[in-house]
């Protein structure tokens, strides 16, 4: 042999070894993370990644995989991965994990970075959740408006009596301004009757005379529109004889239904749950449905990155003899610690028959959890995708026994804090395709309820605090359906239900007391509109009747005088005296005409002496 | 021969252990290997644009009726699976690379008969050739074998 043949290929040897030896590992551990990544949209360390031949193992170490959703935390983590990979299998290019330990997993560790990629995370991720919306629209208003419906049934502004007395006080008030307005249109026209008048006066007899008649019609109809004025403001007494008796009426119907209103007021047991025990179930079922959306998310888009892309030619599958799915995880043993309600739980978990092509290896993938401690928690998945539409069943059982602190309504109505102890959760949720179907409940029992209030009357308090203090079972459960992302939930309790029928027996009873001071109440204010009314009427009557009278004493004196005139009964200086006496004439007037007047007889009564002499 | 056997490995898309034999075998013969691997490189550059007649190839007999139940067998065969054979281009090209052979190996016997001599004096020269390959062994580069 020779050293110049031999010695190159060595060289190749070597290479080639170096390569699988030191290249490989680190190469098949970027390619892990960049598939990782890619999934989880964050950042992925793997610490170490090691595969053995003879046998087939893989073990990886100090895996950290960060959330896209909250910078600085692990969504998982854990210490190591040991697999031991089925070597027949291999050798037909299908990645069958016969068995595999994952040990030290943790939740929600802190990492030292923020974990974020440079990459701008997806729109859609942005979007808010149901959660935000649920936790935004609940329902601490319960006893904000449980507050508000006692006041809406006992407010004076809802109440008959008041209602009819502001409907006849404005009635009333337009009545009059009304009549106000006729009158005001009537004085005016008594003025030009008196300045037409003086001016008759002025004029040559046939014409005066003449003006005089003229001015007698038009006095003879302004005396029958004062007349007819006058009998409108009479009509006004008995119609505010029957309004009054309308206000009484009102009194007496108020007085018969505020009892039954009190009686008629239903709190909302649907509100009364979704405030108190709405808050937890959401919360335990948002971080359930999360884990479920997360796990499918990741599962699709693992595949989708381990998806071998041809860019070059086409490739054709054969049958297999012994077909086997191109990768199959037949049992994985988890465990690590799980924080429940800031406690670290020791857990341990099994998953099996987890398979890229579930058709062909016929069993749905199992996974079953249990924790240990004060809090134990068993959760068993099933999913089946050997079917053409996938389904996944969870069922999950929690027991609490940590007192779970509760707190609703607000500080400025009314205040519930009470402690919710003894716990026990139950899941039951079925997904098929992208349908939800299930329901999640909770019982516990219910300490130390105390409620606070400042709008609240003491003697309600107190009744609505014994009613919480007579009840100490709290359940709730919550029927949903629709998807996971937007899932639709009705939350039902046997617990509100009884409060709520517990309220309802609390107001009956108060409604006896309430009665008597809501009648003296009513009684008062019922008095307080009738009298207010009266004396409004009474006064804007007598205004009215003094304006119309002096009105009409002056149409009719001008009328009387224009009367003489128009007979033929009155002298001249009769009319004039009539006139001058009548208050028609300004006083100035009056008197130069009364001096006129004199003179005018004097020199009559010297020039008949003269003439009869 | 070294150009030929780097053709054939140059063709052949990489990734797939067919490629890795082919290189093995084109190792433990004596062939140029630098003439072989300046072959591989260039065919490598150059494979893309001949993947289309490789992909017709390669379709023809993967789907060929007569040929089913031996390519069924062959997918069975432990390891036979990451030869990949079972891709149109990779089978394509391999028996393109295949017919080459002869052909190749006859056509460029008489070029290197005619400048290895001077070729080697030539490759020599360079520091580099001498490191890696050793002087006595890049002597060989135009010794036809």
């Amino acid at each position: 042999m020779r050293w110049s043949w031999l010695v190159p290929r060595l060289f190749l040897l070597a290479v080639i070894w170096t390569a699988l030896a030191f290249g490989m590992d680190p190469l098949l551990r970027q390619t892990a993370i960049r598939v990782a990544e890619s999934a989880s949209g964050a950042r992925v360390d793997i610490n170490s990644f090691v595969t053995g031949i003879f046998p087939p193992s893989l073990s990886v170490g100090k895996v950290a995989l960060a959330s896209a959703r909250s910078p600085g935390t692990n969504v998982v983590e854990f210490d190591q991965l040991e697999c031991r990979i089925g070597g027949n299998a291999l050798l037909r290019k299908s990645f069958v994990i016969e068995e595999a330990h994952v040990m030290g997993v943790r939740f929600g560790t802190v990492r030292n970075d923020d974990g974020q990629l440079d990459r701008q995370p997806d729109a859609a991720s942005r979007k808010p959740s149901w959660i935000t919306e649920k936790f935004r629209t609940g329902g601490d208003e319960w006893l904000e408006e449980l507050i508000l419906d006692v006041r809406q049934q006992l407010d004076p502004n809802t109440l008959e009596t008041l209602r009819t007395g502001k409907i006849l006080s404005v009635k009333w008030e337009q009545r009059m301004d009304s009549l106000r307005e006729k009158l005001a249109a009537f004085k005016p026209r008594v003025d030009v009757l008196q300045d037409r008048l003086e001016k008759a006066k002025q004029l040559r007899s046939v014409t005066q005379v003449q003006a005089y008649l003229k001015l007698a019609n038009e006095g003879e109809s302004l005396l029958l529109e004062a007349e007819r004025l006058q009998m409108q403001i009479q009509a006004l007494l008995p119609e505010a004889g029957a309004d009054l008796s309308l206000l009484d009426q009102a009194r007496k119907n108020d007085q018969q239904q505020v009892v039954q209103r009190i009686r008629q007021l239903k709190p909302s047991p649907r509100k009364i749950t979704e405030s108190l025990i709405g808050p937890e179930v959401y919360r335990k079922l948002y971080q359930a449905l999360t884990w479920l959306e997360f796990g499918a998310q990741y599962q699709k888009e693992i595949r989708r990155q381990t998806q071998v892309v041809r860019h070059r030619g086409e490739n054709l599958e054969f049958d297999l003899l012994n077909p086997t799915p191109r990768f199959l995880c037949r049992r994985v043993e988890f465990s690590g610690e799980l924080s429940i309600d800031q406690q670290l739980l020791p857990f341990h978990a099994v998953m099996s028959n987890l398979s890229s092509n579930p058709e062909l290896s016929v069993q749905p993938t199992e996974f079953r959890l249990h924790t240990q401690g004060e809090k134990p928690l068993q959760l068993a998945i099933r999913h089946d995708a050997t079917k053409e539409i996938p389904w996944t069943h969870v069922a999950a059982g929690f027991h609490q026994s940590q007192p779970c602190m509760l707190s609703a309504g607000e500080e400025n109505t009314a205040v519930l804090n009470a402690a919710l102890t003894n716990l026990h959760w139950t899941v039951g949720i079925q997904i098929s395709g992208s349908d939800l179907n299930g329901t999640v409940s909770v019982v516990s029992d219910l300490d130390h309820a105390e409620l606070t209030s400042k709008k609240m009357t003491p003697l309600l308090r107190d009744a609505v605090s014994d009613v919480f203090s007579s009840i100490d079972k709290v359940d709730a459960t919550v029927q949903l359906d629709g998807s996971i992302s937007a899932p639709n939930m009705q939350i039902e309790s046997m617990f509100s239900e009884q409060l709520a029928t517990g309220l309802r027996s609390v107001f009956a009873v108060q409604a006896n007391q309430l009665k008597a001071s809501l009648t003296n109440q009513l009684g008062h204010l019922a008095t307080e509109q009738k009298q207010s009314l009266i004396k409004e009427l009474r006064g804007r009557y007598q205004e009215l009747v003094a304006e119309h009278k002096a009105t009409l004493q002056k149409t009719q004196e001008a009328q009387q005088l224009l009367a003489k005139v128009k007979s033929g009964q009155a002298t001249p200086q009769d009319l004039i005296r009539q006139v001058s006496g009548s208050g028609i004439l300004g006083e100035k007037t009056d008197a130069k005409v009364q001096r006129q007047l004199d003179q005018t007889e004097k020199l009559l009564q010297g020039f008949g002496r003269r003439v009869f002499r | 021969m070294g150009l030929a056997f780097g053709i054939l490995v140059g063709l052949v898309p990489k990734g797939n252990l067919l490629a890795v034999f082919l290189a093995a075998i084109l190792a433990a013969s004596r062939v140029n290997l630098g003439v072989a691997a300046g072959a591989i490189v260039c065919c490598s550059l150059a494979s893309p644009l001949i993947d289309p007649i490789s992909h017709v190839i390669g379709s023809w007999l993967l789907k060929h009726p007569g040929l089913s139940s031996f390519w069924t067998w062959l997918y069975n065969l432990p390891v036979a699976p990451w030869t990949g054979f079972n891709n149109s281009v990779v089978l394509g090209s391999f028996v393109v690379g295949l017919i080459l052979l002869y052909p190749a190996h006859r056509l460029s016997r008489p070029v290197f008969e005619k400048y290895s001599e001077g070729a080697g004096k030539w490759i020599r020269r360079f520091w580099l050739t001498r490191a890696l390959m050793g002087a006595e062994w890049a002597a060989r580069v135009g010794v036809v074998e």
